[in-house]
């Protein structure tokens, strides 16, 4: 497995044109998957099978392309398994998955997530807000945040990590609220995303 | 069955600790070049599971997305290693890695007994295979050791309960240790179950040589397919012949589930509880000792006790963490 030879632009095109569909995939499985597979898993196994793909241009769709990962490891599961169940994969073939959608819900999958960021940032505490600002606005190294702030490049390292891990937290429980509820991003931020 | 190697069935959610593993890896990677030993502990971390390769893909492509906030950025650091030769490889997968990341000028793992700790918790089933060779399932509260050394797959079981499967094809002689009982076999399928130093073995299919490490030059234990064995400081102290259903009934825990023939509702509870967080509480001694035939989910101890209701005019009631049945 070669994780770190994802180059740069496959993993743009992932944080672009995957992660923005991840709550609805996330709340497709709940549905789908028998309660023995967490979906977690899930998710996690169907990150690793697209960034194996290799060329993303290939792909015209990449919600469609998402659902048909994670559809697949529901079904290989049940093979697996070699236990019949008939109800969830009856829900599963029911389950009506576009092969493409149109260009405004992708925008406005990718203006939520959007939200989802600054919503993020705003909710850090404010030393890693500080250093998330620094590392992703203004474009600092962690080695010159480390030195602009005064502290060791490990908290650095340490607060990048801890903002992190908030983020996928509230990526994975935006699967639970689908509804936007997000606060509007600060304007000059705002500005900036639009560009 | 597809073993879709790499992969951990687990039946107890672990994916928090991957994600934030991946969160600690991609932050790491966020703030330059790995070192040498990290390069390998990232590789290794990597190829023992497809669920920590997305993970990680997902906390790079997540720290990536917050970029989107600015237009001109540098290129990211990276580590570069070459892929593992099979997506089968879990040991050796990272054994190979390791060994790519040395091309780069760093750690060289090649030689010598490097062995790779796993273990299990409550409800947790992990599925490892070395590469080409011996596929391995260990059971939920397990501990096995793993290396691949001068062409021998080589296990040491701590604890629990671990199978062996080298149906697949040529594999490399496997040495099984496990306190001074010595097991060894080239084609086989079997599993041992240590507890303290008393060991179990079920050989599905093959030949299994057992010894005492002590004893070397004394004949050799051969245990076939179809047989089970207790062993006490490696000194056998029964063998019992199995049919075809006692074997299936006793490999079904692989496979996340409890094939029940006959067995009684307390001994059912007994292994739901070790299996689960949630407990289930019989209140009522005659239910205790009713008779249950049928395959569960180990994982769904609900579902058990809705069995149990359906069966046996019992009810159940939640408390906390407990299920009290009655």
């Amino acid at each position: 497995l070669d994780a770190s030879r994802l180059d740069r632009r496959s993993l743009d095109w992932i944080s672009r044109e995957i992660l923005p569909h991840e709550g609805e995939v996330r709340r497709w499985a709940r549905r789908a998957a028998p309660p023995e597979l967490d979906v977690n898993d899930v998710i996690q196994e169907a990150y690793s099978r697209i960034a194996r793909m290799g060329d993303p241009a290939a792909v015209r769709s990449g919600r469609a392309y998402f659902f048909t990962v994670a559809r697949n490891i529901v079904r290989e599961h049940f093979r697996r398994e070699r236990v019949v169940r008939i109800e969830p994969l009856a829900e599963m073939d029911q389950l009506n998955i576009l092969d493409d959608e149109p260009s405004a819900e992708r925008a406005f999958a990718a203006r939520q997530q959007f939200r989802l960021v600054w919503r993020l940032i705003d909710q850090l505490p404010d030393r890693c807000r500080g250093i998330f600002l620094l590392r992703k606005v203004e474009g600092l190294s962690q080695r010159e945040i480390a030195e602009r702030v005064g502290v060791s490049e490990n908290v650095v390292e340490k607060q990048i990590a801890l903002g992190l891990k908030r983020l996928l937290k509230l990526m994975a429980e935006e699967a639970a609220a689908p509804v936007a509820h997000a606060a509007e991003p600060p304007e000059n931020h705002e500005r900036q995303v639009e560009r | 069955m597809p073993l879709n190697l790499l992969r951990t069935m687990s039946v107890k959610s672990s994916a928090e600790r991957i994600e934030h593993r991946a969160a600690d890896w991609a932050a790491r990677l966020d703030r330059g070049g790995l070192t040498g030993a990290e390069q390998v502990t990232l590789a290794s971390w990597l190829a023992a599971d497809t669920r920590h390769h997305g993970a990680f893909v997902r906390a790079q492509a997540a720290l990536a997305l917050l970029d989107c906030v600015r237009e001109d950025r540098q290129p990211a650091p990276r580590v570069r290693f070459a892929p593992a030769t099979s997506r089968r490889a879990l040991l050796g997968g990272a054994l190979a890695g390791a060994a790519a990341c040395a091309v780069g000028g760093v750690v060289m793992l090649g030689e010598g007994r490097r062995f790779q700790t796993f273990a299990t918790g409550a409800g947790e089933i992990r599925r490892l295979a070395f590469p080409g060779g011996a596929e391995l399932v260990l059971d939920a509260r397990s501990k096995v050791r793993a290396a691949l050394a001068g062409g021998r797959q080589l296990v040491s079981l701590e604890s629990g309960r671990v199978s062996f499967d080298m149906r697949r094809g040529p594999t490399a002689p496997l040495t099984v240790e496990a306190g001074d009982l010595r097991l060894q076999s080239s084609r086989a399928a079997f599993s041992a179950a240590r507890e303290a130093e008393k060991v179990d073995l079920v050989i599905a299919e093959g030949r299994v040589e057992a010894w005492d490490q002590h004893q070397e030059a004394v004949d050799h234990l051969v245990l076939r397919g179809g047989e089970e064995a207790t062993l006490m400081r490696a000194s056998l102290v029964r063998r019992v012949s199995l049919t075809s259903d006692d074997l299936a009934r006793a490999e079904a825990w692989k496979s996340g589930r409890l094939a029940l023939d006959g067995e009684s509702v307390a001994y059912a509870v007994a292994v739901f509880n070790r299996y689960n967080d949630t407990q289930i509480v019989i209140t009522s001694p005659a239910l205790e000792q009713q008779a249950l035939v049928g395959y569960f989910y180990l994982n769904d101890p609900a579902g058990f006790v809705a069995a149990l209701e359906a069966s046996f005019d019992a009810r159940a009631r939640r408390s906390g963490a407990r299920i009290v049945v009655g």
